[in-house]
């Protein structure tokens, strides 16, 4: 088996008085995508958000290589190399697209950082095009690729990705995900995505879980879950997980 | 006319002042979204720290502004690290009356260390006035206008042409984002506070030759300042100059040709105006409220 660089295990976590998260575990290796997929309001931002370090833990523990990064700050969850692209991109709307590539890599050296944003504009060219344009004024797609640009530019070991292709037209959630597919095999990132488009997350998972009310209720690998009777009813079938 | 250019000009010097107060309401409302009531202070810090080293410590000009804009500095430092950071979690308008208590401490520890009476110091010198025709621009007049355009000319190739300015401005419109990116949202709180408070420093030791220094002063500096970022629109660095030198100007013309008592009631007469009229200030862009 190879390297696990992230583990979630028994993690409850929410907000106030309610509770979200109910002991969830999992696992993230080197090489690897992990597809959690869910209903609207399963918890799954929730739990993403909480391995960043924005919702304190209640319960349960997370660990970055074996080290415990329960009760680390945000940032300093980033700088460790595990990086989040959140639920509705985010980007910095005034600053220009290279702007946002080199605040990815905020805090490492200028010239590795440089390096790496011209790898960044070789995956995704239409940033190239762009790197001068305020991120504000750009299509959703883009604003997406930015957001992973922006992630990608600090070179992280785990990348998480909430919902990538919300609002995206088919040809353009075709191209993230076949990004994410390549960020896995030639980088070696572990890749933790959230995805409502289950079948397309699925199809490119090595492993993946259904998350359902703040427990995961199934798993095995990507063909697995995308074969589960119960998963093809709940989320592949009609129209009802759409 | 030249009585006319003579009262613009006495305006535009106030108004740099008031520009300055702005500023430091601007860049700590960027990095934390509150309204630091305590920035008038800083103006009443620096004029009254640079008095005490002038006349008291004797100390010269010269190493007095340095030593009373260290000294404002270091007191923002503190008030948020020591105060503001602790209580981030309690709801904002906790946080606006924590900046009015350190307000009001400011100015009891001002009043006693160096007393209540109005004190004096020299002009800066070494530039000297400039006469064309009969309209004269006083020398501290010419030493504040010129620092604030050396502060704009900074604080501009601090926030675009600077990483690090860049990571203090994406703080602010997206502080989450920022933080997945390893950019510390505490860090770019105290650094704006220190900002704030050495531009409020410097501009309290630049106002003291000519308005004299008082532990008292920091209110209506404050107000002033406040009223002048809000005009130009809150958030926008360039905007709260603008909106200091307006309000400086008219008050200065008002003071001239209607009454000088109406004087201070203008800056808010103003503040009205713009809230009624033009609520995201004179510089703002319109707010595109979302759905
Ligand atoms: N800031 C918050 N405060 C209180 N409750 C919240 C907050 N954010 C989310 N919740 C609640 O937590 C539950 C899980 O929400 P979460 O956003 O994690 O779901 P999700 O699986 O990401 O859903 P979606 O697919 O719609 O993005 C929901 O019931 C939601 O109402
Ligand atoms: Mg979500």
């Amino acid at each position: 088996m190879s390297e696990e660089l992230l583990t979630v295990e028994n993690l409850v976590a929410g907000y106030g008085a309610v509770e979200v998260l109910h002991g969830v575990s999992l696992s993230i290796r080197k090489g690897q995508i992990l597809s959690i997929v869910g209903a609207n309001g399963a918890g799954k931002s929730t739990l993403l958000n909480t391995i960043s370090g924005f919702i304190p833990i209640r319960s349960g523990d997370i660990r970055q290589e074996g080290r415990s990064i329960a009760k680390q700050a945000p940032a300093v969850i980033a700088r460790a190399g595990i990086r989040h692209v959140p639920e509705g991109r985010r980007v910095f709307s005034e600053l220009s697209v290279e702007e946002n590539l080199q605040l990815g890599g905020y805090g490492q050296p200028k010239a590795v950082v440089q390096a790496r944003i011209e790898h960044i504009y070789e995956l995704f060219p239409r940033l190239l095009e762009r790197r001068g344009q305020a991120a504000g004024t750009m299509s959703g797609g883009e604003q997406q690729m930015l957001a992973i640009g922006r992630a990608l530019a600090a070179d992280p070991k785990v990348l998480m990705l909430d919902e990538p292709s919300m609002g995206l037209a088919p040809l353009v959630v075709a191209e993230i995900f076949r990004l994410i597919c390549r960020l896995r095999d030639e980088m070696g990132m572990g890749i933790l995505l959230v995805e409502q488009n289950a079948k397309a997350a699925l199809r490119i998972a090595d492993l993946a879980c259904v998350l359902s009310l703040g427990k995961v209720t199934m798993h095995g690998t990507g063909a697995e879950l995308l074969h589960n009777p119960d998963v093809v009813d709940a989320f592949l079938g009609g129209h009802k997980a759409a | 006319m030249e009585v006319f250019i003579q009262i613009l000009i006495t305006g535009i010097v106030v108004g740099c002042i008031y520009g300055m107060a702005a500023l430091g309401f601007t860049i700590v409302y960027n990095a934390t979204k509150l309204i630091n009531f305590a920035n008038g202070e800083f103006l009443m810090l620096g004029g009254v720290v640079l008095t005490g080293a002038v006349t008291i410590a004797g100390l010269p000009t010269g190493v007095a502004v340095p030593v009373a804009v260290a000294v404002s500095a270091a007191i923002g430092w503190v008030m948020q690290r020591v105060i503001l950071e602790n209580a981030r979690h309690s709801d904002h308008l906790t946080l606006v009356m924590l900046t009015i208590g350190v307000a009001l401490a400011l100015r009891g520890a001002a009043a006693l260390v160096f007393g209540r009476d109005i004190s004096f110091v020299p002009e800066f010198g070494f530039i000297p006035l400039v006469l064309v025709g009969n309209v004269y621009i006083p020398s501290q007049g010419i030493w504040i206008m010129l620092t604030l355009a050396v502060l704009s000319l900074a604080l501009w190739y601090l926030f675009s042409r600077t990483l690090f300015g860049k990571a203090m401005r994406a703080a602010s419109q997206e502080p989450r984002a920022a933080a997945l990116c390893g950019i510390e949202p505490k860090k770019a709180a105290v650094i704006a506070m220190i900002m704030a408070a050495a531009i409020g420093g410097l501009a309290g030791t630049l106002m003291a030759p000519i308005s004299a220094a008082s532990y008292e002063n920091g209110i209506f500096l404050g107000l002033k300042g406040f009223a002048a970022a809000v005009v130009g629109g809150l958030g926008n660095p360039l905007g709260a100059i603008l909106g200091g030198l307006l309000i400086g100007v008219i008050e200065s013309v008002t003071a001239g040709y209607v009454a000088s008592g109406f004087k201070d009631a203008i800056g808010f007469i103003i503040l009205i105006l713009v809230l009624i009229l033009r609520p995201q200030g004179l510089a703002g862009r319109a707010v595109i409220s979302r759905v």
